[in-house]
């Protein structure tokens, strides 16, 4: 049975996990993201592979809710994902086995996922400013190493 | 100016300097430690005050300067880049013309570095909006309102000062001109394999999130 998963848009997003947070800035669109509660294990989850339903199944007893209403929310969310262009469809992927071990510290109560969406830096994050700084600091000329293209 | 081992590039950013339609009356170059010469290519130099400090980062050589700067509007050139000549004019001309603007931007042409300072050999990349400290001349007063570099920015000071200068609404023009070029060393053109300097840019960008909501959250507790 085909499986609808989906992958960070690279190299358009880049995300880091805050452990309490994940946070993803679109460098297309200059628009950064914060996603947290529940929103942390939906996210987590669907760069592991998972799809919705899967997450539904292992949130769902976690947060005391019942499938039936847990996965609105989860497929509202993973819309609003995509439609931030945060993710997209990803070929076939290899689900997790079973439920991974940081699942155990997630406890109710549940509140729906929500994607906050910060526009206020656009014009700095458009332009990317993590690219020119030298791996060793700061304006530093790279010694002599392997050679770019 | 920072300086840290600059050499190749340096004497290009300080007659960047020299040739200013509007002339340049304070010119701090800050040595953070260089080991290549870059501190006695900045003193041969008539018109360069050199401040030589050990190493300790970008922030803090940054922040060294502007506690020895004495005026009324401030600017910034990284050594390895170069003004062009018109910028201070224009950009003051701005200032000069509306009092209620805090600091004015120009557009600035990116280029691929040739790792010499042979300018035959840069690569154009392109002409973009320069929200960065290069293309950046701002009322010192201003400055003041939003304060220093933060030293915990690592080498994303400027997102951090930013994102502070954006809380304390200052007012900012952009110039369409092309007021400075900016050299790009790494032939990674993005964010993906960074390391560390990813970690700091995340971590600089949430910081901003988080003063952003305790900022809320004191109007909240203010008003109610």
């Amino acid at each position: 049975m085909s499986r609808n998963c989906f992958r960070l848009n690279e190299p358009d997003v880049s995300a880091e996990d805050f452990n309490s947070a994940i946070l993803a800035v679109n460098l297309k669109n200059g628009y950064y993201h914060s996603l947290s509660q529940s929103a942390v294990p939906i996210w987590r989850l669907l760069m592991e592979g998972c799809d919705i339903s899967q997450i539904v199944q292992w949130l769902a007893p976690i947060y005391g809710c019942t499938p039936e209403n847990l996965t609105p929310d989860v497929q509202k969310f993973v819309a609003g994902l995509e439609q931030a262009q945060l993710i997209v469809p990803a070929a076939e992927t290899v689900a997790p086995a079973q439920a991974p071990a940081w699942l155990s510290v997630l406890t109710p109560p549940y509140f729906p996922p929500v994607l906050e969406i910060y526009t206020d830096m656009q014009e700095l994050l458009l332009l990317d400013p993590i690219h020119d700084v030298d791996v060793r600091g700061w304006p530093n000329v790279p010694g002599p190493g392997p050679s770019g293209p | 100016m920072p300086l840290y081992n600059a050499a190749p590039f340096l004497a290009q950013a300080l007659e960047s300097i020299r040739a200013q339609t509007w002339p340049v009356q304070e010119v701090l170059v800050v040595d953070d430690g260089s080991t290549d010469g870059s501190a006695g290519i900045a003193a041969s130099f008539p018109f360069v005050t050199l401040i030589r400090k050990e190493h300790s980062g970008i922030s803090p050589t940054l922040n060294r300067g502007l506690d020895s700067a004495t005026g009324d509007y401030l600017a910034f050139l990284d050594a390895d880049d170069r003004w062009m000549p018109d910028k201070n004019r224009l950009q003051l001309t701005a200032l000069f013309a509306e009092p209620g603007l805090d600091m004015v931007f120009g557009a600035v042409r990116r280029f691929r570095s040739s790792e010499t300072e042979d300018k035959q050999a840069e690569v154009p990349l392109d002409i973009v909006p320069g929200l960065c400290k290069d293309c950046m001349l701002i009322r010192r007063s201003s400055f003041e309102k939003v304060g220093g570099f933060a030293t915990e920015a690592g080498a994303h000071d400027f997102l951090d000062w930013y994102g502070r200068a954006k809380e304390a609404s200052l007012c900012s023009l952009m110039l369409n001109e092309v007021v400075a070029e900016r050299r790009i060393h790494d032939d990674n053109y993005g964010l993906q394999n960074k390391g560390a300097q990813r970690q700091s840019y995340f971590t600089t960008l949430k910081t901003i999130l988080d003063r952003k909501r305790a900022a809320q959250n004191r109007t909240t507790t203010e008003n109610r």
